[in-house]
This record gives structure tokens, sequence and C-alpha cells, in this order.
């Protein structure tokens, strides 16, 4: 499978890593189901995510802007994702228009949060047919060194689970009917977390398989050289629910069915810790602004205007 | 394109079907014992069939060949090749293989017949003896380490072909026979190119045949080449025309391309009083196929299958 | 060739809402693991492409041109030296989903499903027995009713074996559908809207999977059941797909082939 990668692994060194995974031993010394150290830091501004596993580095930025909803939609917003492959990440992105591999990795990710129905579009409506919020998460992939849509997932994860939308005040006429919409700046109203069912994160496998067709071995979490000689890879999405929100495995070496199932249940074991390390973060930083927020005249309201659990 | 609706009653098997047709990822044999050919691979000491098409057992050596596939070439084939390309003492002509095929110039004929050692004057005159877009005839010498075909043209009977048409029909159609070169007696002459170029031309009396050696005139061997546009008249045209149409019928009814079958489309569709025109048409289509099949003269290819 | 169930009475279909009646039979009148009409052709002699062939599952239809191995003088991607490259190119016709909708050779989902079928093939074909070459697989999309992925490359598969490329196995792809809680083979594009579906494609032969893609949030456990009911589905293409094959052939051998064979 052709995968961006500007590692060029010698024949020499090809054949060392792979007699090193016939021992069970990977290049830098993990297990074959073993994460790379995760590190998620949450932006000044609310929405802005960076993560990092191992020296993989993603940046994730969401914003959302009022617009007219789709005339078919009235009362549904919107959202898109877009991966950028940064070329400082790797002499192997250009600049300019996304290269398939940026379209595939962005579809993957915006595939699972939209499809699985992880953003409640309907709370993004607030007037039906008038104003809605067009929700938009961008993520710029600033260092590779392996498996970028897992830190791509990733960064999008926390960065929708932490941004705040400005507060939006509906006018009424005096008969009562909406007329138009205040936004709110945000010293004034307290802005608003995402309505999210569930937010989904992503765990690849490397597959590697010495003739390029054999039976593979799957490796969570490949590095830049594992990717380098691997010939396809399989991607799974899980969320909390248990839900299995994408199975991506296109193309590439063959598997059974047997060890998609097997790669399946290790990724929900490892999804935990994952999930875990980001439900952190998120509390840190919630715990940090609910003491440092100004007394507002809505902290009544916000007290009762609670974020929609998760 | 032709819609022909085949017979209700498949046509019955040939006492000489011992054929084996195999799809890929049919298991064949045991690897242990037999040598693996073209068409096949090895999978868990099994050899394993990697296209469509007929098992082919000689001795111990296994093989498939596909009912369909591009032109490989062998060593001695006869091809029909384009000249795409001049280079530096080479020539790239487009044979309707997997790359493109080469021409030295140390493998054509000098004009006069001469042997002798090429000059830096021959190379600065390539374009002498063949431009781009020429057509010629010539044999598969070697093949280079990349796979791409080395042709020759070092017998009078080959070289740059003129006068005529070229017609592309599926490679697996032509077989291999003790001539390519052939001249129907109504003047016409043909060349069955083993990569699926088939040359029609015009035969004329200076046609060289194989122990012409004192042909002079011609630059290099071909047919027709001495023959001018304005020798040929309309019946000729015509009698070219209804070949090619004979061929493009063989190869849109994946009939084999040879001269048997040429001949007998040629004479039946005059017999049925068809234009060469007339011939393309799908009833008359339908009917010159089957009166082919039934005449038998396809009998010994099908009996191969 | 499974053949919608047309003797089926019309109040033992589903409702409006439902997708399988208490009677097990779907809108189509299919049971739960029943494919749709299967039809595949082999076009050799169609046009200049050395194999040609056309796939109708259902009301999805895509036709597949295979050129090569062949020259890479044309293509951008770079070649290699040892094996030859694929190439996909998809189009896909502007009414082919319904609304009217040109789709540019750029457009993100025809990049994506070209991709995915460069890398099913690209293990399977024996890249290496044509060096320096490419292999270049075109699909055209005349229309999709769900299973788009699929049809692709049971296209593809019959076209590569139609040029006489040397391949491992051959490649069959079926969808199963999780609508409503119920499992459904080959789902249509009303069903798939209902519930989310899950492309397999299949090596028969070999007995692994090439390609999985879901396309919505399936409760995790029931994925082997999913998987065991598309590799089904994806068996019985394998037998429509090969049986095709070796009906052709026979056509071939008896003076009947070219693009007439099929019917």
């Amino acid at each position: 499978m052709q995968r961006p990668t500007h590692e060029i692994v010698s024949l020499s060194e090809r054949a060392f890593l792979l007699g090193a995974l016939a021992e069970g031993l990977r290049g830098d010394g993990r297990g074959v189901l073993d994460m790379r150290p995760v590190h998620i830091r949450l932006g000044p501004s609310s929405g802005a995510a960076e993560a990092t596993l191992g020296d993989t580095r993603a940046l994730a930025r969401v914003s959302a802007e009022l617009v007219e909803p789709f005339a078919d939609r009235p009362t549904e917003g919107s959202f898109a994702m877009s991966v950028e492959l940064s070329p400082m990440a790797s002499g192997a992105f250009e600049p300019g228009r996304p290269s398939p591999e940026a379209i595939a990795l962005s579809r993957v990710v915006e595939r699972a949060i939209v499809k699985s129905n992880a953003i409640d579009l309907e709370a993004l409506c607030v007037l039906p047919a008038k104003h809605v919020w067009a929700v938009r998460c961008d993520v710029t992939v600033v260092d590779h060194c392996g498996n970028l849509l897992d830190v791509c997932a990733l960064a999008a994860a926390a960065a929708l689970r932490h941004f705040r939308r400005p507060y939006v005040r509906v006018l009424h006429s005096e008969q009562g009917e909406a007329t138009s919409v205040e936004v709110c700046a945000a010293d004034v109203e307290e802005p608003e977390h995402l309505a999210l069912r569930h937010m989904p994160l992503a765990l690849s496998f490397a597959l590697i398989a010495e003739d390029g067709f054999s039976t593979p071995l799957a490796l969570l979490d490949g590095s830049e050289r594992e990717e380098a000689i691997a010939s396809g890879s399989l991607s799974v999405v899980l969320n909390q629910q248990g839900e299995l929100c994408a199975l991506h495995k296109s193309g590439g070496v063959p598997v059974g069915a047997e060890q998609i199932r097997e790669c399946v249940q290790a990724a929900q074991l490892k999804f935990r810790a994952l999930a875990k390390a980001l439900d952190e973060v998120l509390n840190e930083a919630k715990k940090s602004l609910a003491s440092s927020a100004p007394p507002s005249a809505r902290t009544g309201e916000a007290a009762t205007r609670q974020p929609p659990s998760r | 394109m032709l819609w022909v609706r085949p017979p209700a009653t498949p046509a019955p098997p040939h006492a000489g079907a011992r054929a084996t047709w195999v799809t890929p990822g049919e298991e064949l044999c045991e690897e242990v014992g037999f040598l693996r050919g073209h068409g096949t691979y090895v999978k868990d000491g099994m050899l394993v069939a990697a296209v469509a098409g007929v098992v082919e057992r000689v001795n111990k050596l296994v093989s498939v060949r596909p009912y369909n596939a591009r032109y490989g070439g062998e060593v001695g084939d006869v091809v029909v090749c384009r000249v795409v390309d001049v280079g530096a003492k080479r020539w790239k002509v487009d044979v309707n293989a997997r790359q493109k095929g080469v021409l030295l110039l140390s493998s054509i004929n000098l004009p006069g017949g001469e042997q002798r050692r090429r000059t830096a004057e021959d190379q600065l005159n390539m374009r002498q003896f063949y431009v781009e877009h020429d057509v010629l005839s010539a044999e598969v010498q070697t093949f280079f380490a990349d796979g791409a075909m080395s042709l020759h043209t070092r017998s009078l009977k080959y070289g740059k072909l003129g006068c005529g048409t070229l017609v592309t029909v599926a490679p697996s159609l032509v077989r291999r026979a003790k001539q390519h070169f052939h001249t129907f007696d109504f003047g016409v002459a043909t060349i069955f190119g083993m990569n699926g170029f088939i040359w029609v031309g015009i035969a004329t009396a200076l046609s060289p045949k194989a122990d012409a050696m004192d042909v002079g005139s011609t630059r290099d061997g071909g047919i027709g080449e001495e023959a001018q546009e304005s020798d040929a008249s309309f019946h000729v045209r015509e009698r070219t025309c209804r070949v090619c149409n004979a061929i493009v019928l063989l190869d849109r009814f994946f009939m084999p391309v040879a001269a048997a079958p040429v001949h007998a489309l040629y004479e039946k569709s005059i017999e049925a009083g068809m234009s060469p025109w007339d011939m393309l048409l799908p009833e008359n289509a339908i009917l010159l196929a089957d009166g082919l099949r039934a005449s038998g003269v396809l009998g010994v290819r099908v009996a191969d299958e | 060739m499974a053949r919608a169930s047309a003797t089926a009475p019309s109040s033992a279909r589903p409702g409006r809402h439902e997708f399988l009646s208490p009677e097990g039979l779907r809108a189509d009148g299919r049971r739960q693991a029943e494919i749709r009409r299967f039809i595949c052709k082999l076009e050799t002699t169609d046009g200049r492409a050395d194999g040609a062939a056309f796939v109708a599952q259902g009301n999805t239809h895509v036709a597949a041109a295979v050129h090569g191995p062949q020259d890479p003088s044309g293509s951008t991607r770079k070649m290699a030296h040892d094996r030859a490259i694929i190439v996909c190119e998809l189009a896909m016709a502007p009414f082919a989903m319904g609304e009217w909708n040109p789709r540019g050779p750029s457009d993100r989902m025809l990049t994506e499903i070209a991709a995915m079928v460069e890398a099913v093939f690209e293990p399977l074909v024996l890249t290496h027995l044509y060096p320096g070459s490419q292999i270049v697989i075109q699909l055209r999309v005349a229309q999709v009713d769900g299973g788009l992925r699929c049809a692709c490359v049971n296209a593809a598969t019959l076209a590569l074996i139609d040029a006489g490329v040397a391949m491992r196995d051959y490649a069959c792809a079926c969808t199963v559908g999780h609508v409503q809680g119920t499992l459904l083979l080959d789902v249509s594009a009303v069903e798939d809207g209902a519930g989310a579906e899950l492309s397999v494609a299949y090596l028969p032969k070999v007995q692994r999977i090439a390609l999985t893609h879901l396309s919505a949030a399936i409760p995790a456990d029931e994925l082997g059941e999913m998987l065991d009911l598309a590799i089904g589905g994806c068996k019985q293409v394998y037998d429509a797909l090969d049986g095709h094959v070796r009906e052709h052939m026979r056509l071939v051998a008896a003076g009947y082939g070219g693009s007439n064979a099929g019917f």
C-alpha cells in the first residue's frame, strides 16, 4: 500500500526489522500491542488541541460560524473536517492541494464522527431554516513519525470536546415570533460545549508480511519505519458505547476474519487507556476554567445548564 | 460492436478435447516433481493457476496459457511494428507488448545488402532508413534484462512496409505457423504478426521472396514497397479492404487469425454477394461466422482446446 | 444467480419504515441472506482495452477496462524497476446517484475509491512478473444503488482476468447491512441509509479478507457475525464470477467468444 513516507528503508535494514519481528521484537523495543506515549495538550483558546503519539504530532482547531442551513435539512447544522499534511511534517508531503492520502485520512475520521452521529447536528440549530452552526475541525499534521490516523483522530476528539461555541440569544418580537439572533461575547455569556453523544478514537495496526502476501503480523501504532516496510494497515475506530465506528482496511495484504476480530478486541482494550488519558486532560482543563472563571450574572444559570454528559 | 446470440445448445465437445480449463486461484498439482511454467505460482507447496486459460503440460513443465493476454514475445517471432522514436543508434518501436521494442542500428540491413560496420555517418542518417510512424516487419532477436524486445530485420523479407494497411487483433488469436507471410492469389499480401498487428497490402510481382537476393532497388526488403500508390487499381484496393474486414470479423468473434480462415471468409463474402462494408453488418457477420464454423476450417484449432 | 423472489405476496413485504417483514422478506422481496441479481459480462474484444468486463449488482452498474501491462510513459506515477504499478481511474456518470452531480477527476470520493482499488489489487496481482510497466484499471460507474466499492472490485477482478494479468485469486466483494438491529446481505442504498453498511472484499481460495469498509457505527460485538455473513455473500459472488469466466472460455474455445459471450 502506497503511504507517503520519506523514510527509505534499505534492503538490509528491512531484513533486520523483519527478522526481529519474527522473534517478537519491534524496532524501538515495544511489544506488538504497545502504543507509544500519548500526550494531549489543550490550547489556550477553546477548540484548539495538540496530540502526540511518540513523535507524531497533530494540531486540531475547531471553529464554528452561523450559516443558513441546507434547504432539505432546515433544522440541522453541519460538521466538516479537513486534514492537512503539512510539508514540515515530512519530506514526502508537498504543499498545495491535498494528496489522496490526506483525503483518505480526513474522510475516515470525518465518516467516523459524522456517520456515527457523534455530534448532535440538531442541537446546532439556532433558528430553523435561518441560522444554524456550521462546525469545522481543521487538523494539521506537524510531525510525521508513523500512525497519522490515530493522532489526527485524537487531536480532533480533544479539540471537539474542548471547544465551546458562543452563546446565542434568540430575540423575539412582541408577538412572540423569533426574529433574529444575537451572538454573545464570551465575557457576557458563558460559551457552550458542543452536544456530543460520544467521541470516537482510532487505533491503527500496521500489517507486516515478509513477502507482501503471507499472513501478516499486526503491530499497534506503527512507527514510520514500520509503516515503510508494512504491506497494509487496519484501522479500528471505537467509542465509549462499545460501538465500532469504522473498520478501515483499504486493500493491502489480506487478513483472515479471525485476525480482524483479534485486532478489534485488542483495540477495545487499548481504547480504554486512551480514552482515560483524554478524559483526564479534559477534566483538568475544566477544573482550571471553573476556578478562573469570573463571576457572572448567569452563574446561577450556568450551574443548571451543565455541559451534556458524555 | 456486434451482438450475437450463441446457439442455445452448446457445441459438442470434440473427441480430442482433453483440455483442462482453469481460473485464477485453482490448484493444479503438487509442486514437488513439476516445474513451474508461465501463468502459475506456488502456494503452500502446490502449483496454482494465476490466469484463466488452458493447462499445458509438457513433460514436467506445467503452465497455463491464458485465453487472452498481452503479447509477450518469444525469440524468432515475426512481428509487425511501428516506429515511435529515433534515438542514438536505435529505434524505439511499438510492438503491442509490455514495453516498447528496440531496433538497433546494427540489426538492420543496409541498402544493397552491404555487410559492414556501422559508421558515425550511418548514425546521423538514421532517418534515411526509418522515421517515426513507419511500419515494418521484423523478427524478435533477443530480450534485454528489463524485458524489452530487441528486433532485427536482417533478412530481405523484413523491412519497411508500404502500400497497405494495418489491422490490430488480439495477440492470442495469431498462432505460430510455418509462414507468416502469405500472398493470396487475388493479389493481396498479408503478414500475420505474432503481436496482433496484421499488415494487409498489395502484392506486386516484385514482392521479394526469401531467395530473391538481387532485388537491388529496395532500401530494405518489404512487401509492396516498390509498388507505388498509383499502381493500385480500385479492384485491388477493394480486395484489400475485404481481406481487412475478414480479419476484423475474426477478431470480433475471437476466432483464430490465419490465412485459411481469412481466405474462407473472403470467398464466402463474395459468394454471398456482400460488399466489403456489408460484411461488417451484424446479420451478415453472423452468417459468415456461422458458415466458417460449420465449414470446419477452424477445426484444427478447436480440437486443440 | 440469486434472484429477487417474484412470487412473494406484497402483503408479506415489509411496511414503510421496517426493512425486514415478519415473514422474513425485504422491500424488494429478497430474504435476509440473499444477494441481489448479479450480472457479469466479459467483453474480450470490446474496444482497445486488453481486458474489459461489466458487473451489475442489483441496480449498481460498473464497467471496467484494463490496459496493460504496458509502457508507463503516460503516467505521472513513478515507475518501479522490479514490479508493475497499478493505477486506477474511476469516473462516475453525473446521473449515477440519482441527483445530478457531475464529479470531476479530483472528487474526494472517487479518488478514495480509486486508491482503494489499487491497494486491493497491488498484493493480489503478481506484479513482479511485469517489471517496469503499469497496469491501468479504468472504472466507469453508470448507476449506484448501494455497494459501489464492491461492484468496483468485482468488475476490476473480471477485467484483470480477461486481460490475462496473472493474479493469485479472485477478489469478490459484497456488503452486509446492519439495519434496525437485523443483518441484511447485499444492501441497497435505501437500506444502507437507514443503518450501517459493511463492505467486504474476500479472496475465496486464499480465504482472507482484502478490504473492509464500514459506513456507520455498529455494535462491536456484532462484527463477527457480520463478517461471517459477508464472507458467505462473497462466496456467492465468487460462484457467479467464476461460473461466468468458465462459460466465457468455453464459448471462446468453440468460436463464439469475443464480446458476444455471456448473454
